[in-house]
């Protein structure tokens, strides 16, 4: 467990610092980290918006090669549907095909700015090079990035989605314990987020997006929004 | 099997108890906190981000007002959108806004900026209703929130469908997740108040209120969105001087017989309170995890959003209305002196007669009015209200005790103001029979279990348009509650009418049935015991509180109305995260039609448990 965290942390650090070019001497200022005990190191620069106290700014990297800092380049500011998953365990819960359908819904409305990750939950398989041909396999559209890095980062953020290997004492494998079940959707701009069960209808889940939404019309005069008349 | 957390939590837990006395119990789980809590490497909010410290039981109480009626609704309601209005005309009517205000809950900074909060007509709770049997109302509720990115409040979204938990209400009036409405939007809500089936048994004492908007019930209810809703009758008709000339005539007014009033404290003395656990940021401004599943919990301990409030009571007998208001901890509550608690009702069920409690256990929604006589102590006697029960993580209760626990609020005592007239009667009311027979009622079970992130019923997750079971108008079903969790609870709440407790773990319960013993991780029970440890609820009940692996046998009836209700947890961040399920109540079938069994539901008990 500490050394995990340990191991994330000097990861995050490390990369971070490469990525904004400093040295590692300059970055590496923060106290030391004692395991779990410690409060979470926001290694990269300041950051805000409404959860960036929640996500470590680790780096992750796309199935088209890229790299980015989850946080800051990834949720900041954006909206967003977030999902759990592996190419192994896409045979029990096939929630891509099921987001091929919502994204394309979503590009046919006012939902074209939303973004799609797929975190992977099995790094060392799911290579960006194996993601990328599950994406071209299913037709992910722009916009959506399948995820993939460290095993430690990758760690971080399924337990910061509230996922864990055996956090619910059911032991039966990937498949039933972490959250490949569900779609976080979210409006970053604001820090409103929700979470819809994968297998709703497609137009439910994009629906959702419409919810959250943030919304400048001018408020009208007050209109009855039901109960609507009976049918006899 | 034994997983590595099981051990870890034994071992510590041994450890701890060797380390430490009794009275470092509170530093004790504050330490443990750290390791209990999932998923493995997450540290809790509450740990890593406590809220800012204030001074417990220096807030003055808040007590919410008596919404009042106004004398037309424009435009006028629609009768044609409501189930029996001609036969339950509105007598009152309401009209109220959801609205977003600065809420200070804590008189010390940060918290006297106040915090961002949700509510009604500017408060959080609402307004108090006061409802009578044979007095339908109609509330029209206006969605005046802000919209999203204008709203102070962030977490919460503001489309709302507001629920009477309790009511025996028509579906169109009952909140249903999908029935929301959206900010410039109103919403009518018919409420009928006539008991189920028109049995003067199945009448219900406090009700309340709040949010139930689809996969954001737990962020729009701790944003504020609840409040109390109060049904009075001749037994108990809001009066406590019954003897009176005055109630007399309030008496003939409403038709009632002023000999069958109990007389139980009333008024001023009659106090609801809802208890929220809150976790604020470092401006005291109510912060929301909305990505925990577990559940959320808070390290500051509000009464009627007020933090660790004080209240001046005098020498005499108090109704206290204790609702836990959620989202997801549950509580064991004391008196700091010892003093037992009358227990009057369980979840707005009257029991058949009082019962004496040294403590009350209130999982997620659940709600006890209790008569607490303060005549024993003298003025400036100060008494604690304690919660002892701990709880380290979202999932339920970790099966310790705190001592001394956790400051809710504080009583004050005066002299009293005049003569104590109020009367707790030694008989209530009787409970609706359970049929002798079940074996002839319809049985489901219901499996609530856990898969790939979500809380699921029978396996499955809520889908709003799936009816997962189809009930005839009238008819009485057998429901078998079966907890597949040995590490979680679940507060089972479903909707528009009450459940008879039939069996707990294979256990008998009747209407004398009262858990005595001292409770940990299971239900205990005596028959008729002189005073019982711990009171979670009598037979009748709207809440089956399922602790790890049980199974609970309830009966129910469906009478009056027809269309889709829910059945869910009540640990709201559960049921966001679709363990929640939509039973339909349906015209009966024609004599010799059958029904066929819905869909989704295991044909038999797969453990062998089921006592069909
Ligand atoms: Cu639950």
């Amino acid at each position: 467990m500490h050394s995990r965290r340990n191991l994330l942390t000097r990861f995050t650090e490390r990369t971070a610092a490469a990525i904004r070019g400093v040295s590692q001497d300059e970055s590496n200022q923060a106290p030391p980290v004692d395991g779990r005990n410690a409060a979470p190191c926001d290694c990269s620069h300041p950051r805000n918006g409404p959860y960036a106290h929640h996500f470590l700014n680790v780096v992750v990297q796309t199935h088209q090669g890229e790299r980015a800092l989850f946080y800051d380049d990834l949720l900041k500011g954006k909206m967003v549907m977030i999902n759990c998953m592996s190419v192994k365990d896409e045979a029990v819960f096939q929630t891509t095909s099921k987001l091929v359908k919502v994204q394309r819904l979503l590009r046919e409305g006012p939902g074209r700015d939303v973004l799609i990750y797929s975190i992977t939950v099995d790094p060392e398989h799911d290579t960006p090079r194996v993601l990328k041909a599950f994406a071209d396999k299913h037709g992910a559209g722009p916009g959506w990035k399948f995820l993939t890095g460290e095993p430690a980062a990758m760690q971080h953020l399924r337990n910061r989605l509230f996922t864990s290997a055996d956090g619910h004492d059911h032991g039966e494998g990937s498949a039933q314990d972490c959250s490949l079940a569900m779609i976080r959707y979210g409006n970053e701009a604001v820090g409103l987020w929700g979470a819809v069960p994968a297998r709703t209808d497609p137009e439910l889940i994009a629906m959702r997006l419409s919810w959250i939404r943030s919304d400048q019309s001018a408020a009208g005069t007050l209109r009855r929004g039901g109960p609507p008349p009976l049918s006899s | 099997m034994i997983n590595r957390r099981d051990v870890l939590r034994l071992s510590l837990a041994a450890m701890s108890s060797k380390l430490f006395g009794r009275g470092r119990a509170m530093a004790q789980s504050q330490e443990l906190l750290k390791y209990l809590c999932p998923p493995d490497g997450v540290t809790p909010d509450l740990v890593t981000r406590p809220s800012p410290p204030c001074r417990p039981f220096v807030a003055p109480f808040n007590l919410m007002p008596v919404k009042q009626p106004v004398a037309r609704l424009d435009p006028a309601p629609d009768p044609r959108a409501h189930q029996r209005y001609e036969e339950f005309l509105p007598k009152k009517l309401y009209e109220i806004r959801e609205t977003e205000f600065r809420w200070v809950y804590h008189p010390d900074a940060p918290y006297n900026a106040g915090s961002w909060s949700w509510g009604f007509d500017g408060m959080t709770p609402g307004p108090t209703y006061h409802a009578r049997y044979g007095e339908p109302i109609l509330v029209r509720r206006m969605n005046t929130l802000p919209k999203v990115g204008e709203s102070k409040v962030t977490f919460a979204l503001p489309k709302t469908s507001i629920h009477l938990h309790n009511g025996h209400t028509a579906s169109e009036s009952d909140g249903y997740p999908m029935d929301f409405i959206a900010s410039g939007e109103y919403w009518d809500h018919h409420y009928c108040n006539f008991p189920s089936g028109m049995d003067d048994r199945e009448k219900l004492t406090t009700l309340w209120y709040h949010d139930h908007m689809m996969d954001f019930t737990a962020s729009n209810v701790y944003a504020g969105l609840n409040g109390f809703y109060l049904l009075f009758d001749e037994n108990d008709p809001g009066y406590e001087d019954v003897s009176s000339d005055e109630y007399k005539r309030i008496a003939a007014a409403h038709g009632y017989d002023p000999a069958k009033a109990w007389g139980l404290p009333s008024g001023k003395y009659d106090i609801p309170m809802v208890l929220h656990d809150v976790l604020f940021d470092s401006y005291g401004q109510a912060s929301f995890n909305p990505f925990n599943t577990d559940g959320i919990l808070g390290d500051r301990f509000t009464v009627n959003r007020i933090i660790q409030p004080r209240l001046q009571v005098e020498r005499r007998k108090y109704r206290f209305r204790i609702l836990n208001g959620g989202p997801s901890r549950f509580y064991q509550l004391f008196l700091s002196t010892g003093q037992p608690f009358v227990v009057i009702t369980g979840d707005g069920n009257v029991l058949p007669a009082p019962a004496v409690a040294e403590s009350l256990y209130l999982s997620v929604a659940q709600r006890s009015d209790v008569i607490i006589d303060f005549s024993r102590y003298r003025p400036g006697d100060q008494i604690i209200l304690q919660n002892r029960l701990e709880q380290t993580n979202g999932r339920g209760p970790s099966g310790r005790m705190l001592e001394p626990g956790d400051g809710i609020m504080r009583f004050d005592v005066v002299e009293s103001t005049a003569p104590d007239k109020s009367r707790i009667p030694s008989q209530l009311r009787p409970l609706p029979p359970m049929p002798e027979d079940l074996s002839k009622f319809k049985h489901r079970i219901w499996e609530f279990d856990y898969l790939a992130g979500l809380w699921t019923i029978n396996g499955q997750i809520f889908d709003h348009n799936r009816i997962d079971a189809k009930i005839e108008q009238g008819s009485g079903e057998v429901w078998i509650l079966r907890n597949q969790g040995k590490n979680w609870s679940h507060p089972i709440h479903s909707h528009f009418t009450e459940f008879l407790l039939h069996q707990v773990n294979g256990r008998v319960i009747t209407p004398a049935t009262v858990q005595s013993t001292e409770f940990r991780r299971h239900y205990e029970f005596d028959d008729a015991a002189a005073t019982t440890k711990v009171f979670m609820g009598g037979q009748r009940r709207d809440v089956a509180t399922l602790l790890p692996n049980d199974e609970l046998v309830v009966f129910m009836r469906w009478n009056d109305f027809l269309g889709r209700y829910i059945m869910h947890c009540h640990n709201v961040v559960h049921e966001d995260h679709a363990m929640m399920i939509r039973w339909d109540i349906v015209p009966p079938e024609k004599p010799g039609g059958g029904t066929k069994p819905a869909p989704g539901l295991p044909s038999a008990s797969p453990k062998g448990k089921n006592p069909a």
